[in-house]
C-alpha cells in the first residue's frame, strides 16, 4: 500500500507552464481591484435605480421584506393558513403565496420568482397542488379554454363551458371580481355557518373559483362522518407533469438551500387515489431531496383541533374559523420544530397596520405595495351591492368613510399592469383585513 | 454549484490557490477531491455512479491493454472487455436517462394494441452530467482498445480525468490524449495563462448571464403558451432560442475552458462561431465540436464513414445524427431533431453539385461575399427550423407550432409579446445579439484577445471594467439557475 502511495504521489512530467508571476503582477491585480471598487461606488451612486432591480447589487441594497416562512400551494393553502396567527403565535413573519386553482407548475414558478427576492427560513408546501392532472384541470394561468373538471356532474361542466362562451369579459369587471371575492371570502365570516349570499343560484352565477362551492352549498349537507382521517400506505404514481414540477421544486430547494415542509391541510374527505399520491410525494421527497425535512398530514389531527362541520367551507376548504383553528394548531406544531414556544395571546388580534385615521370619520386604507407594476382596484361590497371606490391605478391607498370594524367589506383587487387585459385570470382579490402577500 | 454563483467563485479561488501552493505531486489529489466535492454539491449519491463508471472503464482499459501486449491471440478477450465496459456504462445511461421514455412509449403502444400490460416508470432524478462523463470514459476505453493510447496505471489521475470539475457536468468531452496526460505536467503560476483564463470566464458569464438568460424569458413565454402566438412571434422566439442555446452552451464551455486555464490546463475548443457556417456540414464542425468529433471518431468511422457507397454513407450519417439526437434528450422530439439534421447533411451532399451549377448559372461568384452571406443565412434558417424540434416539449406542441406558423400570420401577438417581456428588454436583447454577431464576425479575421492584451493599460482596464459592469448591472441572476445542457 505504501509502495502504491509513493508511486501515486511520485512527481512526473515536464514543466509545460512556466512561472511568470511577479510582484508586479500582484500589485497590478490589487490596483485593478481598487480601481474596480472605486468605479463601482461611483456607478452605484450615479446610476442606482429601481429599473436595474434585477441586478445582484440592487437586490442586496433593497429593503425587500423576506418572510421567514413562505406558504405555497393552491386554494387549500390560501384558505387554510392565516399569516397573522403564525406571526402572533410564533413571532415568525410568514406569507401565503398561494393562488386558487394554481397547479404545481404555477406554484414552482411563483416560488422561483419569490426566491429571487430573498431566502426564507422555510417554505411550507401544501401538497394539494401536486394532485392535479394538468390535462384534466382547467389551466387558469395559461389562458387556455376551460376543460372539464373530473368528478363534476356533466351538467355543471356544460354550464361552465356555456358561461365561458358567454364570456367573462361581457360582465362588468367589478361584478365578476366581487362574485369571486365574495364567495371566496364568505368563508371568512365570523358566523358559524358559512355565508352564502347566492343561495338558490345555479352555477351560471359563479366565476371559475366557485367550483369550490359545488353549487348551492350548505354546510349542513356535509356528512359528519365524512370528517375522518383515512390512511393508506400504498403509493400511486404522480402524473408526469406534477412529478416533473416536484423535481423542479427539489432543484430550487437545493439551489437556494431552503428547507421544505410538505403538509396536507385538513379536508373533510379525500380520495384513496389522492392519499396514495400523497404517499408517493412523501417517498419521492425522502429519496431525492434532503431539504424536505417535514412531511405531515394534518388531516389526522382533525379531532385534536376540535373541528366541527362549520369549520369547513366545503370538502376541500376551511372556513375562516377553521383556518384560524388549523393555523393555531399548525403554529404549535411548527413551534416544536423551530423550538419556539407559541404565544397565543396575540394570535387572534387582527390589528391592521394599514389603517390610518385621517379625520374623525375618514380612514385611509393602505394595501401592502407589491411592486411597481402592480395595479390596485378598491371595491366596497355590502348587502349584496358593490361600489367602485378606486379604479385600476398604482395607488394602493384609498380614503373613505368606512369604519375599521367593517374593513372586510373593502375588497382590493391586484393585477400586474402587463396582465391587466387578462385580469380575470391573473387578478387576485382580497378583503382588506387579512395580511397576505401574493406574487403573480 | 452552478458556474454563475458566488459559491463557485469561492470554490475556484480556493482550488487555484491550493493548486499552486501544493507540491506538484499532491496537486492531483486536491483536484480530484475538489472535483468530487463539486459534483456532490449537485447530488452526493450520484457521485457513486461517477465512481462506478470510473472503476469499470479503468479496469476494462487495464485488461485491454494487457491483452494488447499479449498479442493477437487475446484479440477476442479485448473485445469482451470493451463490450463489457460499453454495456455497463451505456446500461447506466439507459436506465437513468432513457428508461422512462422507453416505458412511456411501450405503454402507449400497449394501450393502442389493447394489451393489458404496463411498464413501470421510475422516479429517479437524472444525474447531472451523466451523458458527458460516460462518453468521456468510454472514449478512453475505445482509444485503449484501438491502441491509440496506452492505458494509464494511475487510478487517481484517471479518476480525475473522468471527473475534472470544469468540464464534468456539461463538457467539453475531452479526449484522453489531450487531457489525461496534462495531469502529469507541471504547471507554474503564469500571469498570462491565468489572465487568459479569467477573461475567458468573464466572456462566458456575459454570454450566459447577460444574453442567454435574458433571451430565455421571451422564449419560455412563447413556448409555454404555444396556442397564443402567431407565426411572427414564433419566428422571433426561435431566433432567440438559437442564440439562447448558443450563448448558454458556449458560455458554459468558455467558463469551463477558462477555469481549467486558471490551473494551467488546456481544454479543447467546443464552439467556433457556428452561426457563420455556410453549410450544415460546416455547422456541425463548429457546433459542440467535442461531441460531434466524438461521434465521428467512435461511431461514424467504425460504421465506415464516407468510404462506402452513397446509400451506406447516407445510412451511417442518419444513424449518427439519430443517436446524437437521442443523446441530447430522452424525448422523441430530440430524435426527430437529430434525424432532421441528418437529412440536411444527406440532401446537402446530394444536391451540392447542382447548387454549384446553379450559382454559376446565375453568374454569382462562388467565393464571393454575397454567396457567402446567402449561404450563412440559409444555414441559419435551416438550423432555426431544426431548433423548433429541439425546443418543443412534444409532438403535439410541435404540430400546433407548425400549424400556427403556416396559418397565423398576425403581428398582434408579437406586439403583445414585446409588451409582456417589456420593450426595453427586447431592445436590449437585440443590441446584445447584434453585438455578439459583430464581435464574432470581427474575430474571424482579427485576434481580438491578442489586440486587447497588447494594448495600453488604460484601454485594457477600461475594457475589463466595462465588461464587468455590463455583467453586474444587466445580468439576469438566479432567474434561470442552470445551463440548458445540464439536462443532457
Amino acid at each position: 500500500m505504501l509502495k502504491w502511495l509513493k508511486k501515486a504521489l511520485a512527481p512526473s512530467g515536464e514543466e509545460t507552464v512556466h512561472k511568470n508571476f511577479t510582484a508586479k503582477n500582484i500589485i497590478g491585480m490589487l490596483c485593478f481591484v481598487l480601481v474596480f471598487c472605486l468605479v463601482f461606488a461611483g456607478v452605484e451612486q450615479l446610476f442606482y435605480s429601481d429599473s436595474l432591480f434585477s441586478t445582484t447589487w440592487n437586490r442586496i441594497r433593497s429593503d425587500g421584506d423576506v418572510p421567514e416562512m413562505l406558504i405555497m400551494g393552491n386554494s387549500h393553502a390560501f384558505c387554510s393558513f392565516v399569516p397573522d396567527i403564525i406571526n402572533g403565535a410564533l413571532g415568525v413573519d410568514s406569507a401565503v403565496l398561494g393562488a386558487s386553482g394554481q397547479n404545481a407548475a404555477g406554484m414552482v414558478d411563483s416560488l422561483a420568482a419569490a426566491l429571487t427576492r430573498g431566502k426564507p427560513n422555510v417554505v411550507v408546501v401544501e401538497l394539494n397542488t401536486f394532485y392535479f392532472d394538468f390535462d384534466a384541470m382547467p389551466q387558469y394561468h395559461k389562458g387556455s379554454a376551460l376543460g372539464n373538471i373530473n368528478g363534476m356532474p356533466k351538467i355543471i361542466n356544460r354550464a361552465r363551458a356555456a358561461w365561458h362562451e358567454i364570456g367573462f369579459e361581457n360582465i362588468p369587471q367589478g361584478v365578476t371580481q366581487l362574485l369571486r371575492s365574495d364567495l371566496m371570502w364568505s368563508r371568512w365570516s365570523t358566523d358559524k355557518k358559512p355565508l352564502n349570499r347566492y343561495e338558490g343560484n345555479d352555477v351560471l352565477g359563479y366565476s371559475f373559483m366557485n367550483w369550490h362551492a359545488m353549487g348551492n352549498f350548505d354546510a349542513q349537507m356535509l356528512q359528519a362522518e365524512a370528517i375522518e382521517f383515512s390512511k393508506s400506505d400504498e403509493r400511486k404514481s404522480l402524473e408526469e407533469k406534477p412529478l416533473n414540477e416536484l423535481h423542479r421544486l427539489f432543484e430550487l430547494a437545493n439551489q437556494y438551500e431552503v428547507e421544505l415542509w410538505f403538509v396536507k391541510a385538513p379536508t373533510t374527505s379525500i380520495s384513496q387515489d389522492d392519499i396514495q399520491r400523497l404517499n408517493d410525494v412523501a417517498q419521492i421527497a425522502k429519496e431525492n431531496c434532503s431539504f424536505v425535512t417535514q412531511v405531515y398530514d394534518f388531516r389526522q389531527n382533525i379531532g385534536d383541533m376540535g373541528f366541527e362541520i362549520e369549520d369547513f367551507y366545503d370538502t376541500g376548504h376551511l372556513s375562516r374559523q377553521g383556518a384560524a383553528k388549523f393555523t393555531a394548531f399548525f403554529s404549535a406544531w411548527a413551534g416544536k420544530i423551530m423550538d419556539i414556544k407559541p404565544d397565543y395571546a396575540a394570535a387572534f388580534a387582527y390589528q391592521s397596520e394599514q389603517i390610518d385615521v385621517c379625520t374623525e370619520s375618514m380612514y385611509r386604507y393602505t394595501m401592502n405595495a407589491y411592486g411597481e407594476d402592480v395595479q390596485y382596484r378598491f371595491m366596497l361590497g355590502k348587502d349584496g351591492k358593490e361600489m367602485l371606490v378606486s379604479d385600476w391605478s398604482t395607488n394602493n391607498s384609498v380614503e373613505i368613510e368606512l369604519n375599521p370594524q367593517e374593513a372586510d367589506s373593502l375588497y382590493v383587487t391586484m393585477c400586474p399592469l402587463h396582465l391587466l387585459d387578462q385580469q380575470e385570470t391573473y387578478a387576485l382579490t382580497l378583503p382588506f383585513m387579512v395580511k397576505n402577500t401574493c406574487i403573480l | 454549484m452552478a458556474f454563475q454563483t458566488f459559491s463557485y467563485f469561492v470554490f475556484i479561488f480556493v482550488m487555484v490557490i491550493g493548486y499552486y501552493a501544493l507540491p506538484t505531486r499532491m496537486r492531483w489529489v486536491l483536484l480530484l477531491a475538489g472535483s468530487y466535492f463539486f459534483y456532490m454539491c449537485w447530488n452526493a449519491t450520484y457521485a457513486l455512479l461517477l465512481l462506478f463508471s470510473t472503476v469499470i472503464t479503468f479496469a476494462a482499459s487495464l485488461l485491454i491493454d494487457s491483452a494488447n501486449r499479449k498479442g493477437e491471440k487475446y484479440k477476442k478477450h479485448k473485445k469482451i472487455y470493451v463490450a463489457l465496459s460499453l454495456i455497463c456504462n451505456l446500461g447506466i445511461l439507459f436506465f437513468f436517462k432513457y428508461w422512462n421514455m422507453i416505458a412511456a412509449t411501450l405503454n402507449d403502444g400497449f394501450t393502442w394494441l389493447a394489451i393489458p400490460l404496463q411498464v413501470q416508470r421510475t422516479s429517479v432524478l437524472l444525474p447531472v452530467g451523466i451523458s458527458f462523463y460516460i462518453f468521456q470514459a468510454l472514449g478512453y476505453t475505445i482509444d485503449v482498445y484501438r491502441g491509440d493510447v496506452k492505458a494509464t496505471r494511475h487510478f487517481g489521475k484517471y479518476a480525475l480525468f473522468v471527473s475534472f470539475f470544469p468540464q464534468l457536468v456539461a463538457g467539453p468531452i475531452e479526449r484522453s490524449s489531450n487531457l489525461l496526460y496534462q495531469f502529469d505536467e507541471i504547471h507554474r503560476p503564469n500571469f498570462d495563462v491565468m489572465r487568459a483564463g479569467a477573461i475567458k470566464i468573464l466572456v462566458g458569464l456575459i454570454k450566459k448571464v447577460l444574453i442567454a438568460d435574458r433571451l430565455a424569458v421571451l422564449v419560455d413565454i412563447v413556448f409555454s403558451n404555444a396556442e397564443q402566438y402567431g407565426a411572427p412571434a414564433y419566428i422571433v422566439a426561435v431566433v432567440c432560442f438559437a442564440f439562447q442555446i448558443y450563448c448558454d452552451f458556449s458560455g458554459y464551455s468558455d467558463i469551463a475552458i477558462g477555469s481549467a486555464g486558471l490551473l494551467g490546463f488546456r481544454l479543447m475548443q467546443n464552439f467556433d462561431r457556428p452561426y457563420f457556417s455556410t453549410s450544415i456540414a460546416e455547422f456541425w464542425r463548429r457546433w459542440h465540436i467535442s461531441l460531434s468529433s466524438w461521434f465521428r471518431d467512435y461511431l461514424y468511422f467504425p460504421l465506415g464513414g464516407s468510404r462506402r457507397s452513397m446509400l451506406r454513407w447516407a445510412l451511417n450519417t442518419m444513424i449518427v445524427f439519430l443517436v446524437s439526437g437521442l443523446w441530447h434528450g430522452a424525448e422523441w422530439t430530440f430524435v426527430a431533431w437529430g434525424g432532421l439534421n441528418g437529412l440536411y447533411q444527406i440532401v446537402g451532399r446530394v444536391t451540392k453539385s447542382r447548387r454549384d451549377h446553379l450559382i454559376q448559372a446565375v453568374g454569382m461568384n462562388p467565393d464571393g461575399r454575397l454567396r457567402q452571406v446567402m449561404a450563412m443565412f440559409c444555414t441559419f434558417v435551416l438550423t432555426c427550423f431544426a431548433w423548433l424540434l429541439f425546443r418543443a416539449d412534444n409532438f403535439t406542441q410541435l404540430q400546433l407550432i407548425f400549424s400556427r406558423l403556416i396559418s397565423t400570420w398576425e403581428f398582434d401577438s408579437l406586439l403583445q409579446l414585446i409588451h409582456l417581456v417589456n420593450g426595453r428588454e427586447c431592445l436590449l436583447m437585440a443590441i446584445l445579439v447584434l453585438s455578439l454577431l459583430v464581435i464574432e464576425w470581427i474575430s474571424q479575421k482579427h485576434d481580438l484577445y491578442a489586440k486587447l492584451i497588447t494594448s495600453s493599460l488604460p484601454l485594457r482596464w477600461s475594457v475589463y471594467l466595462a465588461l464587468m459592469f455590463v455583467l453586474i448591472l444587466f445580468g439576469k441572476y438566479n432567474e434561470s439557475p442552470s445551463f440548458i445542457y445540464f439536462q443532457f
